[in-house]
């Protein structure tokens, strides 16, 4: 997993109680829909495969490829001066 | 990088806009009337439902109102008391809810009269239920359901369940940014 399946799972699967819940206070939907408990394993399902698929956010590799800072390379102002 | 970007975030729009587009499908008709029976229940306001009303259409009903009501049932009258029940209940998720039941003895095959009713603040306004009504007499069953709207807006609760979905979304979102290796 590259992103963060944890995330994935508790959001996802809370992400599609609330989605049947508006829908059903809405009047969008009836109460006994079997909507209400499918939606949250939609959701859950997205957020595994989003946390698997990890589209968002600079990976690791790139990361560590970028130009990196070292005492060395830092110039002291007062001492380049003097 | 940003066509995968975009491709995820078509994703969980795709999502959002399945859970809008469900809801333009109207509830599918269904059995609602089984056994020989009639019955009507009339609203202070003149909304009328009966045995033949589609389980499509839904009845918008107020909170609190007296109801007149009459149902009979397609059989000869008994020479001698028999005994009858039904209940009225509310369908959810996996269950029945039953909100008023009756059981008795009868010789007579109708019934009518007038029932008030009020419906406890925590039920939200605007959500459809779907109300069904039996009557089991000399061994006949008869079974009945209608859609139903409580009157009026959902109120706090829809806001606060819509809020807990975009930020849930947000949080599923999250769920796809990379980890961050030490």
């Amino acid at each position: 997993m590259k992103g963060r399946p944890f995330l994935g799972i508790i959001s996802g699967f809370l992400f599609g109680l609330f989605g049947g819940l508006t829908l059903i206070l809405f009047g969008v939907i009836p109460l006994h829909s079997d909507l209400l408990w499918i939606l949250p394993l939609i959701g859950l399902l997205l957020g595994l495969t989003l946390a698997a698929w990890a589209p968002f956010g600079s990976g690791p590799q790139q990361a560590a490829q970028g130009p990196t800072v070292t005492d060395d390379t830092i110039v002291d102002g007062d001492t380049s001066a003097d | 990088m940003r066509l995968k970007r975009r491709t995820a975030s078509l994703v969980l729009l795709g999502t959002i806009t399945m859970f809008s587009a469900v809801g333009l499908v109207a509830p599918a008709n269904a059995e609602v009337f089984q056994g020989g029976c009639t019955g009507s229940a009339v609203f202070s306001d003149g909304t009328t439902v009966t045995e033949s009303t589609p389980l499509s259409e839904v009845v918008v009903v107020p909170e609190e109102d007296s109801v007149v009501y009459q149902g009979s049932i397609n059989l000869p009258p008994p020479d001698e008391e028999v005994p009858f029940s039904g209940a009225v209940s509310v369908r959810l998720p996996r269950f029945n809810w039953a909100v008023v039941s009756w059981e008795d003895t009868t010789e007579e095959v109708s019934a009518g009269g007038t029932y008030s009713y009020e419906v406890p603040g925590f039920v939200p306004r605007g959500v459809q239920l779907e109300v069904s009504a039996s009557h089991t007499q000399q061994g006949q069953t008869c079974d009945v359901a209608v859609t139903m709207k409580l009157d009026g807006d959902p109120g706090a609760a829809a806001i606060i369940s819509a809020t807990g979905m975009v930020v849930f979304a947000v949080g599923t979102l999250g769920a796809g940014i990379k980890k961050k290796v030490a």
